[in-house]
């Protein structure tokens, strides 16, 4: 037997211990992934949804960060995003003291350092492992296609003419988080269309890219549609500063024969209700979220600063006396929210807090554009990352995608995409061929 | 190619078939509720052992009901004889409102060799078109014996030494629950449920079910499962790309793009 130096045993122990750690976070990741995309949150101690969500975060984050930071002795460089989320928290933590309910904001508080930690510990391992960013966006695929499959069921049921208007708040087949999930899978398809090398990979991503806009338009959630037009708009600038413009044109001309073929008049019709072309119907017209948007500044009068307090809007809103909005519709209830994430975050977290958190996702798409952009054989994984931001980042202008418990879930899986964006995004992209480790 | 490949080849192969055959199995094979009702927080309902009445009233899923399975429990092996009425109703509303049915069946069921918390299952004439119509399903206790039937009745014996017999319900109310009574209160949650159609299997139910929805074009079965196994099979191509380093580009650049998107080296 060989005899090994004290440094040598050092270093091979700590090359255990680190495989060992990879080990171990590879295993939580995966569990996280399986309880990510169970049709309802797993909640076994029977406590409040918000609440098991937020464990199920803690009882995955914390593990992988202690892990690491025990064996690795290092988290990660601190980038431009970074700072800005620091502001945001710190913001939100600030709305404390002068909350309007100190208690449902400390709660609020609790929930978003979950979603941190979930954040952190894909950040951390996507520093040190980017090749998991490849398992996670196969079981997001696989995930939620197999959602789309268990809710097709319930939508052919309800009818192909008809929204789904009731469905379980807790599990993944409603409207909106279902049709955002489905938009995500949409965002990673189209990268992988547009950047994947195999003509066999092409065919097959233009195949699940039919299932998924046939699910998606069946959904009938318009936020969902939006996403999806982002998606592909985003697409269209990627394509004409990388190339593939032929390949763009494909994917659009099948999508739109697909859209032409299965549409139906009542498609048309909640579209030109979302975009103002019409006006009468049973469903929010855009006047209705025009006037949600128009509520907000009345709601921050006097807490321009302080804010509402951070998960409060909601229950501060009736509280305040404004007029009935000219742009309500006639019959339509007053907005509770703003129905745009970034409006109702400036209002819980004062104006600085929004700015914060508006800059945070503007800095997250630029990321996305840098490492979709950026040469490299991870292209198509970058690609569908950034269109995937992008996808959340549209919808969000729309509806607060993170607002109620069936979006809790959502909310994870913009932190983990935010992850391997930022963690893959570098300011002075190194021009380097890439080593065969990252392709194989 | 090198050993570590062929090995997670050889491992992705693996779980695509396995997954592949229980998914081949849950839609062609495995028996299916048309509609299942458990609530996430459930306890026994100890009432249906003082021989009061449980009734639960749900949405049929499928039509041609033909069976219901509910959950009961009991803390000593005992047999049961139970009870039950099957009837269509009106879109409940007071319990008044279920005792009015529009049809139904009736009938004892014997529930043998019970022991903690078990399904059994109440099987009873089809009730064709019971699709999208309301039911509601009454249980009562008649008796309970012990299991080895070497000991008397237990109806009779002291309230203290009495087994207790229930039936599973919910406390949460959850979507599609239909609603619950004991009695004639109305009670929050559902009775833990699942009812079956004379379809067996989930792609059976479809065919009869929801094929004839869809545009025609659709509703030829091969053209169906040439979609799914389309789906699926485009599926398995883009996680194994995904996993096994299919999805490469070669570097790209601007000065590098070309029109069909294929990175040009």
């Amino acid at each position: 037997m060989p005899l090994r130096s004290p440094a040598a045993v050092g270093r091979l122990r700590e090359n255990s211990s680190v495989v060992s750690a990879d080990v171990a976070s590879v295993l939580l990741l995966l569990a996280f992934l399986f309880v990510l995309l169970h049709p309802s949150i797993l909640n076994p101690f029977e406590l409040e949804p918000h609440t098991a969500w937020t464990i199920h975060c803690y009882t995955f984050g914390v593990p992988i960060l202690v892990i690491n930071a025990v064996v690795r002795r290092r988290l990660w460089r601190l980038t431009p995003f970074d700072y800005l989320l620091l502001a945001y928290v710190a913001c939100a933590v600030a709305t404390w003291p002068t909350s309007f309910n100190r208690h449902t904001t400390a709660m609020a508080i609790v929930g978003l350092v979950g979603q941190l930690v979930v954040y952190a510990a894909v950040r951390q391992l996507a520093e040190v492992r980017p090749f998991l960013a490849r398992v996670v966006i196969a079981a997001l695929l696989v995930g939620i296609a197999m959602l789309e499959w268990t809710a097709a069921g319930v939508h052919l049921r309800v009818g192909l003419s008809a929204r789904l208007v009731d469905y379980p708040p807790l599990d993944w087949n409603g409207r909106e988080g279902l049709g955002l999930a489905a938009a995500i899978q949409f965002a990673f398809l189209v990268g992988i269309w547009q950047r994947a090398r195999s003509s066999a990979v092409q065919l097959a991503s233009i195949v699940l890219i039919l299932g998924v806009v046939v699910e998606l338009l069946f959904l009938y959630s318009r936020l969902a549609w939006a996403a999806a037009a982002g998606v592909m708009a985003a697409a269209f600038i990627t394509s004409v500063r990388l190339g593939g413009l032929r390949r763009y044109a494909v994917a659009m001309i099948v999508i739109g024969t697909l859209v032409g073929i299965v549409g139906t008049p009542y498609m048309a019709h909640l579209a030109k209700m979302a975009t103002g072309l019409e006006h009468r119907g049973g469903e929010s017209s855009l006047s209705f979220r025009v006037a949600a948007w128009l509520d907000t500044p009345r709601v921050m009068r006097g807490r321009i600063l302080a804010g509402t307090g951070l998960g409060n809007y909601m229950a501060y809103r009736p509280t305040v006396d404004m007029p009935r909005s000219q742009h309500l519709p006639p019959g339509f209830p007053e907005p509770l929210h703003p129905h745009n994430a970034y409006l109702q975050q400036t209002a819980e977290t004062g104006i600085l807090g929004g700015l914060s958190y508006l800059a945070m996702w503007v800095t997250a798409i630029w990321a996305g554009w840098r490492i979709s952009t950026r040469p490299g054989a991870e292209l198509a994984i970058h690609s569908g990352l950034f269109l995937a931001v992008v996808a959340i980042a549209v919808s969000n202008l729309g509806e607060n995608m993170f607002e109620g418990t069936e979006r809790l879930r959502l909310y994870s899986i913009a932190w983990m995409v935010t992850a391997f964006v930022i963690a893959a995004w570098k300011p002075e992209p190194a021009a380097r061929q890439a080593p065969v480790e990252d392709v194989v | 190619m090198s050993s570590n490949v062929r090995r997670y080849r050889l491992l992705f192969v693996t779980a695509a078939l396995v997954v592949g055959i229980y998914e081949i199995w849950s839609v062609f094979v495995a028996e299916t509720a048309a509609v299942s009702i458990q609530g996430y927080h459930r306890k026994a309902a100890d009432d249906f052992g003082e021989g009061v009445q449980i009734s639960q009233a749900f949405q049929m899923n499928a039509n041609s009901l033909s069976a219901i399975d509910v959950q009961f429990s009991t803390d000593q092996p005992l047999t049961l004889l139970v009870r039950y009425e099957v009837a269509e109703i009106r879109p409940p509303g007071t319990y008044e409102e279920t005792r009015q049915a529009i049809r139904g069946s009736s009938g004892y069921l014997t529930v043998k060799q019970l022991s903690g918390v078990e399904w059994r299952r109440i099987s009873f004439p089809l009730l064709e078109g019971s699709d999208k119509r309301w039911f509601a399903l009454r249980l009562a206790l008649i008796d309970a014996i012990a299991a080895d039937e070497a000991h008397p009745k237990l109806s009779g014996a002291r309230p203290d030494r009495r087994p207790r017999v229930g039936l599973m319900i919910s406390r949460d109310n959850v979507f599609g629950g239909g609603a619950l009574w004991i009695a004639d209160r109305r009670q929050l949650g559902s009775m833990s449920l699942r009812a079956f159609s004379h379809r067996r299997t989930a792609y059976e139910r479809f065919r009869a079910d929801l094929a004839p929805t869809l545009p025609p074009i659709v509703r030829n079965a091969a053209v169906e499962l040439l979609m799914a196994f389309a789906y699926a099979g485009a599926l398995v191509i883009v996680v194994y790309a995904l996993l096994m380093g299919g999805v490469t580009s070669t570097p790209t650049s601007s000065a590098g793009a070309s029109s069909d998107g294929i990175p040009r080296p």
